[in-house]
């Protein structure tokens, strides 16, 4: 089914520029994929397919049928050309698509109209660059037409370009002017001549490239789109990049492979770079991110010479870049000119690992500072409590010094009270020392007294011993007594009166028979 | 995603504050100096932490010509 999707896209691609409108106002990619999905073959199966209302099948219906009915014709060969394939020729109309299959018995006829329509479906097949010099240009409304002649031989190629298309590559067709072509040849049914529709159109040659280059960026200027104060800055903590860029090459692996992990999220459209086909696809995948909700669009590219990188330097993408509305990052290689998307960038940074440390440099910052605040805003704060405790520590020594000076006399009190006390009980202690002394003294002065008594008393004993009469008794002595008197004189007994005589071991009673006095004076 | 940048950007707006307050302090309040150094610290764990989460997500957009994107 290639086929019928080349051919209602190549369809609808001269359908919108003949009307000068989008492609998707013609028919949305979805139903064109449903048409050759669906087939369809009355009004009904058309109009049930979405974005195919009353009005468009008014406007195209029968086109489309008329395509589906060819395209599909090529599926059923058999309906088409009463020839029942083989399934080699089967399988060679689908990988072949138009390949018209030669009819063996019955001789084909065409209409003028289907047969252009057969052969212009296999010029589509046929894109093409080619490079000539331009001749008899002109402008007619929306479409431009010149002639390409070979330098060499002189052959001539008629051109029919869309202005829209030709006013993408914003070069100014002089003629003699070398230029290469990108495009398809058609053969127009009105008329019926042949000319190449180019798509693409660019210069041939550094001197023409840097001419277009010098003027456009002196009318820039003029402008006032390279002025520094149009410079928007980039958001602390950008996250959402759109980056637009080719898929393959290393420029793509350069820029995530230095992109820091901070939670990017990175909307990439592959764009092509090189050459003038590049314009067309930059703008549409600029077209395509101004919708999206992006911090900062980056586009980047790898180095090249002025012809290499034109799609740089076109008007269209340098404007487009200038008023898009988010930051822009715009990082192309380049050898002497600047490349003018560049110039109107927010930031040009020299390449795409120079741009990745701008995106990540906020983030980097963060982290750096993260750690400083953690240390700094403790030991700020540190340092304002020591300061504290040292103003507390003065205050109080000074209340201190104070105090002393109101307590002094209290102390000195105390102290003298203290001596006294200590007097005192210094004096105590002595007393009790010569008390404890006396009373040693005393006992002993006691003790002596005693043996003086009980020396006395011996003494005493032994003389009353001495004296005891009962002593005198035994020694012989008696003791008289009368009418219990002792007789001491012979006056006190009469002659025939009785005594007792007391001797040691009783008494005598006697009775005095004389008296004889002694006269010994 | 981007709601927890903004947390980044946003904590690291509140701690250049809690710096600033404690710059502009000629007498500093301790209470309410405990209280934003509490404060700063949980703000720098928390952007940390959130530094430490944060992964790169690629997402591939395909442009298509004929769409009303």
């Amino acid at each position: 089914m290639a086929n019928l999707r080349s051919v209602l896209h190549a369809w609808r691609e001269s359908e919108a520029a003949k009307k000068g409108v989008e492609l998707f106002r013609v028919l949305p990619n979805s139903a064109i994929d449903e048409i050759v999905r669906a087939m369809p073959k009355t009004k009904e199966e058309l109009t049930a397919i979405k974005g195919i209302k009353e009005a468009k099948y008014n406007q195209y219906g029968a086109a489309i049928l008329n395509m589906v009915k060819e395209g599909g014709g090529a599926e059923t060969p058999k309906a088409a050309f009463g020839q029942k394939p083989d399934e080699i020729t089967a399988i060679s109309y689908i990988v072949d698509g138009m390949v018209l299959p030669k009819p063996k018995e019955e001789r084909m006829l065409y209409s003028v109209s289907t047969y252009l329509d057969i052969v212009n479906r296999e010029l589509w097949r046929m894109r093409a660059t080619v490079k000539g010099e331009v001749t008899s240009f002109k402008e007619q409304g929306k479409a431009v037409y010149f002639s390409l002649r070979d330098a060499e031989d002189g052959s001539m190629l008629s051109v029919f370009m869309w202005m829209s298309d030709f006013a993408l590559a914003g070069i100014t067709l002089a003629e003699g002017l070398e230029v290469i072509l990108e495009g398809r040849s058609e053969i127009y049914k009105p008329s019926g001549r042949f000319s190449f529709r180019a798509e693409t159109i660019e210069l041939v040659g550094e001197g023409a490239f840097q001419k277009a280059y010098n003027e456009l960026k002196k009318k820039l200027e003029l402008e006032g789109l390279f002025a520094p104060e149009r410079k928007r800055q980039l958001k602390e903590h950008p996250i959402r990049i759109g980056l637009v860029t080719s898929r393959s090459g290393a420029v793509i692996h350069d820029f995530l492979n230095n992109l820091g992990r901070f939670g990017y999220h990175v909307v990439f459209v592959d764009s092509r770079v090189e050459g003038a086909g590049a314009v067309k696809d930059i703008l549409a995948a600029l077209t395509l991110l101004e919708s999206k909700d992006i911090d900062v669009l980056v586009l980047v590219r790898g180095g090249g010479s002025l012809e290499s990188l034109q799609a740089f330097n076109n008007e269209h993408v340098v404007r487009k870049v200038a008023t898009f509305p988010a930051v822009t990052i715009c990082a192309i290689g380049h050898d002497k000119d600047v490349p003018l998307v560049q110039l109107v960038a927010d930031y040009a940074p020299s390449t795409p690992t120079a741009t990745t440390i701008l995106l990540n440099a906020s983030w980097e910052h963060t982290i750096h500072e993260l750690q400083t605040l953690s240390r700094g805003l403790i030991v700020r704060f540190e340092q304002d409590v020591w300061r504290m405790q040292d103003a507390l520590r003065t205050v109080s020594g000074e209340l201190e010094t104070r105090l002393d000076v109101l307590i002094q006399p209290f102390r000195l009190l105390i102290t003298s009270f203290n001596d006294s006390v200590l007097l005192l009980a210094r004096q105590l202690s002595s007393k009790k020392d010569e008390l404890h002394y006396s009373s040693k003294t005393l006992l002993e002065q006691y003790r002596q007294q005693r043996r003086f008594v009980l020396e006395a008393l011996a003494s005493a004993a032994r003389s009353v011993q001495q004296n005891d009469p009962l002593r005198q008794l035994k020694l012989g002595y008696s003791i008289l007594t009368h009418g219990g008197k002792v007789v001491r004189s012979i006056a006190d007994i009469a002659v025939g009166q009785s005594f007792d005589a007391r001797l040691s071991d009783g008494t005598l009673v006697v009775e005095t028979k004389e008296k004889h006095p002694i006269n010994d004076k | 995603m981007p709601k927890s940048t903004a947390n980044i950007t946003e904590m690291m707006k509140k701690l250049r504050a809690i710096t600033e307050w404690f710059e502009s302090q000629e007498e500093i309040d301790v209470e309410k100096g405990i209280e934003k150094v509490k404060e700063g610290a949980e703000l720098i764990k928390a952007s940390k932490e959130r530094l430490k989460e944060l992964e790169n997500e690629f997402e591939d957009v395909k442009k298509k010509l004929g769409d009303n994107d």
